[in-house]
């Protein structure tokens, strides 16, 4: 009797043991945006195509979560028009001009740590790492943040010599199909809809704002 | 006995939390995605167009007609975005206007697009019946 109430017990310790207590949403739930402006992420990584990947990845997982997501490409197209072209750059560019020309409510900031294929002698790892704040325009209040660290082991040798062969075909497998980009897909998912710690859900699938009250 | 109890316990809560996480997992999806997550990487990466852009997009949005699926924010102005480049003015202005009409959010923005456009298209109408000396207000936009 006691060993079978033990092992529940510790069964469910374990399932909860993952549980990070939930962020605070009072201010996400005070300035809830209509419409997100994702600005483009500052590259940390030494992949060129990680600020691509990121910044369009980032467009369907908040969409889907009811926000209007002003378009990437125009608003690219419109700070290329006016000589901004880094990341670095385009993110120091003041709210009120963010306001004024894509009439935003929320700017999304984004810093990528790491991005793509690692070459790990016995293995090559597809790693996206990054981290984004959502930041009411009008006010400068965070309403929300997180952090994502996908790590996608592509090797499945389990002898010594094979796995170093196989680490470096797969290495090159993984850059010339670009493996990034779906890993930066699955990635950006959980970095904004994870269920301990997604954004609060938009107007376009919660009108009356009623999801987040009880959090 | 009660160990068979404590294992139908454990089992029960197992299973429980395979129902609830997967009728997590299968919300149904507000737009009909298509080539769009795809088409605005490839943009973003700057890389030579490989095929026809714009025709894969207006395939999907027959699609999405078809099977009564919105099409997502920022489609629209994306293919205008594209049009706009390819100088089809015409169609760029048109769906700058669908997607403002599909997303009043998108007002502001697609406002100060349709206006850039109009000052763009001055020039070039300009360009064409004024010798090239006498154009100016490039710099203007």
């Amino acid at each position: 009797m006691k060993r079978g109430l033990l092992a529940t017990f510790l069964g469910a310790v374990v399932l909860f043991a993952g549980c990070v207590s939930p962020p605070d949403y009072t201010a996400f739930r005070e300035h809830r945006p209509s419409s997100i402006l994702i600005l483009p992420p500052v590259n940390g990584s030494v992949d060129v195509k990680a600020m691509p990947a990121v910044l369009s990845a980032s467009v369907k997982p908040l969409a889907e979560a009811g926000y209007y997501v002003v378009p990437v490409t125009n608003m690219m197209e419109v700070f290329y028009q006016n000589g901004l072209t880094e990341a670095v750059d385009i993110q120091a560019v003041p709210p009120e001009k963010l306001i004024e020309f894509f009439g935003a409510d929320a700017a999304l900031y984004i810093e990528i740590e790491k991005y793509g294929a690692r070459y790990m002698v016995i293995n090559s790892v597809v790693e996206i790492t990054a981290a984004a704040r959502l930041v009411d325009l009008r006010t400068g209040t965070l309403l929300w943040e997180n952090r994502v660290q996908e790590s996608i082991s592509t090797t499945s040798s389990s002898g010594l010599l094979g796995a170093l062969v196989e680490s470096v075909v797969q290495q090159i497998v993984n850059t010339v199909t670009d493996r990034a980009w779906p890993a930066s897909q699955q990635a950006l998912h959980k970095l904004y809809l994870h269920p301990q710690r997604a954004v609060l859900p938009g107007p376009r699938l919660d009108p009356e704002g009623k999801a987040g009250r009880s959090r | 006995m009660q160990l068979l109890k404590a294992r139908g316990a454990v089992f029960i809560f197992t299973a429980l939390s395979f129902l609830f996480l997967a009728g997590c997992a299968t919300q149904r999806s507000l737009y009909h995605w298509g080539s769009f997550p795809d088409v605005t990487y490839a943009w973003l990466k700057d890389e030579p167009e490989s095929g026809d852009v714009s025709g894969a997009m207006e395939e999907d949005v027959q699609r999405a007609i078809s099977k009564g699926h919105d099409l997502p924010p920022g489609f629209q102005a994306h293919l205008g975005l594209l049009y706009m480049q390819a100088g089809q003015f015409d169609k760029a202005v048109e769906y700058w206007q669908m997607e403002k009409a599909a997303f009043p959010e998108s007002t502001p923005f697609m406002d100060f697009l349709l206006q850039s456009l109009q000052g763009q298209r001055f020039i070039q109408r300009a360009r064409n019946e004024i010798p090239r000396a006498q154009v100016s207000g490039e710099e203007a936009l």
